[in-house]
């Protein structure tokens, strides 16, 4: 990371003229956004009248913060659409050939976000278009039931290639990929590697394999900026997946499939509005349109290297007001998968600053405006991302972070945990209730004074656990690994003698319980 | 046919009345911030698209509900803000439960997204694992128990998740049916029908054995107290986007707390198996809109006297054509609102409803009209008209039909090629992939009838033989669905082959060859 990263900020010269420079002088040096991004903004009730506080995002276009800064002009292409009624099948004929004619790819449709798209391409390579193969899925009987995923390209999205009933092979190497090609291969499935090309198997090395057996490569390149000629295609891919919410600024709900008309065609033929497995993955005819100005946009007055530009404006301004207070230091990282653009590192030193990440977070969200940003955890450092953010507002998170930074207490020492009350050492039957359904697993734990580590026996799943146990209140969390994710447990309860239980996950709802008894052996 | 219109008192004074006061008559309010003016259609005419009236009230494929003026300006609000998506989630959820007199609710990407969340909520609950390993359901209640009649295209939403549908036809076959496998009973919302067993036949039974009730009432609007909640179901999805004229990729799933809360931890934006049925933050504040205006301002009973105000107009406008009559029909499940029959003599008017469907669409105003292919009538359904649209509506069909040719009786088809009698064994080239069914035919003169055998299934088949022209159309069953297949081809020999349309999925060909036995 630190290789990688450098310090762009100092060998910017638009903010040396200094403090006094206006916002609309800072914007203009700074290439900034041009007239049709400044508009009357509307009143919040919508959001303040059921009790959410909308706030600066500085967490770019993670959707559970929102999803991207919807461009203006596709706000008023949705309101507009608004007000018609046309045939789906023919706008998304019609939205697909100008997509793909932008794009220079051979066929597009829109989905209802990137995560659809998956699902739709997979139902595409499993089913064909042939309405019993269709209407069976995710029963795989008789059908090609096998994805092969890179390691390195197994992710929690890759859940919605999952769900058409397809089991996922794993392969490392060019030769464990020829070695799973087999009668039941429907897909090859990967990240696409533009930021990682170092990858343990590229698509470039992925590609002419599959080819040559004739199965189709879908990249997920969901958070990536559309690119002509796509990268991907060029590099042999079949398909390629794209969110519409994120940096294309199109509507959050959105995604795109593009590649091979062939295959397109399928995935779309599987999809909503039609009466098949993608059937709940909807898209509106707003979205349709408002993905399709988003193209456009992009391809017509947008201008990532001047918004990158921006942004790195934004990011000098920022680091020159919150390096004011000692201890504190910045640097620019460059693009990555998942952000493809310059991010901010925000550092501080807890030896004079006594605050972390967690808690800068939580000052920065509660405080007035509200700001969301990626800091949480124990750790002193966060990434700031700048899609999301308004023209103006960086100010605004320069004076926050300031002045949280400057009123920052100083490091305390951490009081030490007090002495166990019992022993938590050993193996314990747990039974869990989840508000619905419920389950028995197993736990096997290690004290040494206050620390406890383990292993958590599930049922289908099994992994590390770690925690305190601090007079007789018990906190352990466990990640229990399966397919792609990380299954995560969370206990807090007392421990009295041989038996302990609590809450489960608290803060999550329906309300879940735990209660474990020590393993008697027969 | 009666004709219900004349019934009707409303517009009695007839002729001259103005729109205005047809509206005044029929009690219909306008709708304030409905007369904005509209914006034009360019985002749709530039990339060839041309919009039209709506006549098909609240169909997906002709792009859902005419949204409320107050819903298309809340979703633009809520465009330039960002905001927690799980406080929304739970502030939304809040909201619409507390305006619909309900536990909870959640809001989902159609009232499809709704079936799908409720189902895999009542399978894997909401154990971690047992989440993450849809839709293999190894070591999970499996089976969701379906009355017969219930069974429907939408309920691949249901079977998505994994299970398998056992259907029942009687209370006896549904106690039978009940067993430790059973996740969950689905059933479409029967307020509009008199099918049987219904919910009050099969909720109590499912309550005494713990199984949860779902209730698909996606074209319903929702009532207070909620009926279905009242007769003992456990949940009901309704759709966003038609009679209550929210965001169309919207839908609403209502009813007991925790089951609703686990269906939304395996809903986008959460990771897992609903993450790809994404709900954007303007859909979640455009159906919470619907929802208020739904309950604070609008009056069903009031729509549907303008509804019929309308129908008043179109009536006696096309029933100036001799042989045109007309007829209203109440609500009914997937339609709960009054709709319009237009049927005609076809010995005067020749001219099959299809052919209406496309003059129609084919006009200045376009106008879209279900389309029922070679029947002599088509029905208008009000939800998705604009206030003033009814005019162009009547004039249009009543033009068609005034100018329609004398109904001639078809030609008499030429004698056929070949007897087409016999087992064909059929080659399908779909779009992507390829299928070898088969065909049992029985041809008498020129009507062809049989059964159709698909790889999965098998239908019957009715057809016609027009010298060397073939045109055959099956059916096959299959889960809630019924696949449609219309073959046209040419027959020679032993040898047919051509178009295979497959109604909403992309046309294939088809090649059949003769199967002699050996």
């Amino acid at each position: 990371m630190n290789t990688r990263a450098k310090t762009k900020t100092t060998r910017r010269g638009w903010l040396q003229a200094g403090g006094a420079a206006s916002a609309a002088a800072l914007m203009s040096a700074a290439g900034a956004a041009p007239v049709s991004e400044i508009h009357e903004e509307p009143p919040k009730d919508v959001y303040t009248h059921l009790g959410v506080e909308p706030f600066i995002n500085c967490t770019a276009t993670v959707t559970t913060n929102g999803g991207s800064r919807t461009l203006p002009e596709v706000i008023k292409a949705i309101h507009d659409a608004s007000h018609y009624h046309v045939n789906m099948d023919e706008l998304q004929e019609a939205a697909g050939k100008r997509i793909a004619k932008l794009l220079q790819v051979e066929h597009a449709m829109v989905s209802s976000g990137a995560a659809a798209a998956l699902a739709h391409a997979t139902a595409g390579c499993v089913a064909g278009t042939d309405p019993e193969r269709m209407q069976q899925l995710p029963d795989m009987t008789g059908l090609k039931n096998e994805v092969i995923i890179p390691k390195s390209s197994r992710n929690g999205y890759d859940y919605a290639v999952r769900m058409v009933g397809v089991t996922i092979i794993e392969v490392s190497t060019a030769e464990e990929l020829k070695a799973a090609i087999n009668s039941r291969t429907a897909m090859i499935a990967m990240l696409g590697d533009r930021f990682t090309p170092s990858v343990e198997l590229p698509l470039k090395e992925v590609s002419p394999i599959a080819n040559q057996a004739g199965i189709p490569v879908l990249v997920d390149s969901a958070a990536d900026y559309l690119m002509t000629p796509n990268p991907y295609i060029a590099q042999g891919a079949s398909l390629v997946a794209y969110s519409g919410g994120k940096i294309s600024r199109g509507p959050q709900g959105g995604g795109l499939l593009v590649g091979k008309e062939e295959l397109v065609r399928a995935a779309f033929a599987n999809s909503a509005h039609h009466h098949a497995f993608g059937r709940p993955m909807k898209v509106s005819k707003e979205e349709i349109i408002g993905v399709l100005t988003a193209v456009e946009t992009f391809f017509g007055r947008r201008d990532l290297q001047q918004e990158y530009s921006e942004w790195e404006g934004w990011y000098d301004y920022i680091t020159r007001e919150i390096t004011k207070v000692d201890g504190v230091s910045t640097r620019v990282a460059e693009p990555e998968r998942g952000g493809p653009f310059p991010v901010l590192m925000v550092e501080w030193d807890q030896a004079k600053i006594g605050l972390t990440a967690g808690e800068v977070g939580d000052l920065l969200m509660n405080g007035k405006p509200a700001i969301a940003t990626h800091a949480s955890g124990g750790g002193s450092s966060f990434r700031l991302r700048p899609v999301a953010l308004k023209p103006n507002e960086y100010r605004m998170v320069a004076e926050r972070l300031h002045s949280v930074f400057r009123n920052a207490p100083k490091p305390r020492p951490k009081a030490p945990l007090k002495s166990p009350s019992g022993d938590i050492a050993g193996r314990w039957d747990v039974h869990l209730d989840f508000g619905v359904g419920e389950a028995d697993h197993q736990l096997f734990l290690d004290a040494d004074g206050n620390n406890v580590t383990g292993a958590h026996i599930g049922v289908i799943a099994e992994g590390r656990l770690r925690g305190t146990l601090e007079e007789d209140t018990v906190r352990l969390s466990s990640s229990l690994p399966y397919e792609s994710v990380g299954l995560g447990y969370r206990f807090e309860g007392t421990l009295s003698g041989d038996r302990m239980g609590g809450l489960l996950n608290p803060g999550t709802l329906p309300l879940a319980t735990w209660e474990a008894k020590r393993h008697r052996y027969a | 046919m009666a004709n219900t219109t004349t019934r009707r008192n409303w517009i009695q004074s007839s002729g001259a009345v103005s729109a205005a006061a047809l509206l005044a008559a029929a009690g219909a309010r306008p709708m304030p911030a409905a007369a904005a003016a509209e914006p034009p259609p360019d985002v749709y005419t530039r990339i060839g698209v041309k919009p039209f009236i709506n006549c098909t009230a609240t169909l997906t494929r002709n792009g859902g509900s005419r949204l409320l003026p107050e819903v298309i300006e809340a979703v633009e609000h809520a465009a330039h803000y960002h905001v927690s998506l799980n406080l929304l989630n739970e502030a939304a959820g809040k909201r619409i439960s507390e305006l619909l007199e309900v536990p909870w609710a959640m809001v989902a990407s159609g009232s499809a997204a709704g079936l799908a969340h409720a189902t895999s909520a009542c399978v894997a609950g909401a154990n971690p694992e047992w989440r993450q390993q849809l839709p293999n359901l190894r070591g999970m209640k499996n089976e969701v128990i379906m009355p017969k009649w219930s069974r429907n295209q939408y309920d691949h939403s249901i079977r998505m998740v994994g299970v398998r549908i056992v259907e029942v036809e009687t209370v006896a076959e549904f106690r039978a049916a009940i067993n430790p496998h059973t996740a969950m009973v689905a059933m479409l919302g029967d307020r509009f029908g008199n099918a049987r067993p219904n919910l009050e036949d099969l909720a109590p039974i499912a309550n005494e054995h713990g199984i949860p009730v779902l209730v698909d009432a996606a074209a319903d609007f929702p009532i207070i107290p909620n009926p279905y909640l009242k007769a003992g179901a456990d949940l009901v999805v309704y759709s966003g986007g038609k009679i209550l004229r929210g965001p169309q990729s919207s839908g609403i799933l209502l009813g007991r707390e925790d089951l609703v809360r686990t269906a939304a931890m395996n809903a986008a934006p959460n990771a897992g198996f609903g993450r790809p049925m994404k709900v954007s933050k303007e859909e979640l504040v455009g159906i919470t809109t619907a929802v208020e205006v739904w309950v604070k301002q609008r009056d069903i009973n009031r729509e549907y006297e303008e509804w019929k105000g309308w129908y008043e107009h179109i009536s006696r406008e096309v029933r100036q054509v001799a042989g045109v009559e007309t007829r209203v029909h109440g609500p009914t499940r997937g339609g709960p609102f009054p709709t319009m029959r237009i049927s005609w003599d076809r010995d005067k008017i020749g001219l099959s409803a299809s052919e209406i469907h496309q003059r129609l669409l084919a006009g200045e105003p376009s106008i879209m009209i279900s389309d029922n292919g070679d029947q002599s009538n088509v029905v208008i359904r009000p939800v998705a008209l604009k206030p003033e649209e009814y005019k162009a509506v009547a004039k249009a069909i009543r033009s068609i039909l005034a100018a329609a040719p004398r109904g001639d009786a078809l030609p008499a088809p030429s004698k056929p090629a070949a007897d087409i009698s016999g087992h064909w064994d059929v080659e399908i080239e779909f779009l992507r992939g390829r299928g070898r069914h088969q065909l049992f035919l029985d041809a008498e003169a020129n009507d062809v009838v049989g059964t159709h055998i698909g790889t999965r299934t098998t239908g019957e088949l009715t057809g016609t033989v027009d010298g060397g022209k073939v045109s055959l159309n099956s059916i096959l069953p299959m889960e809630g669905s019924r696949l449609r297949y219309g073959f046209t081809g040419v027959l020679q020999d032993d040898k047919m082959q051509g178009d295979l349309d497959l109604n909403e999925y992309p046309p294939a060909r088809w090649v059949a060859q003769r199967r002699r036995s050996a």
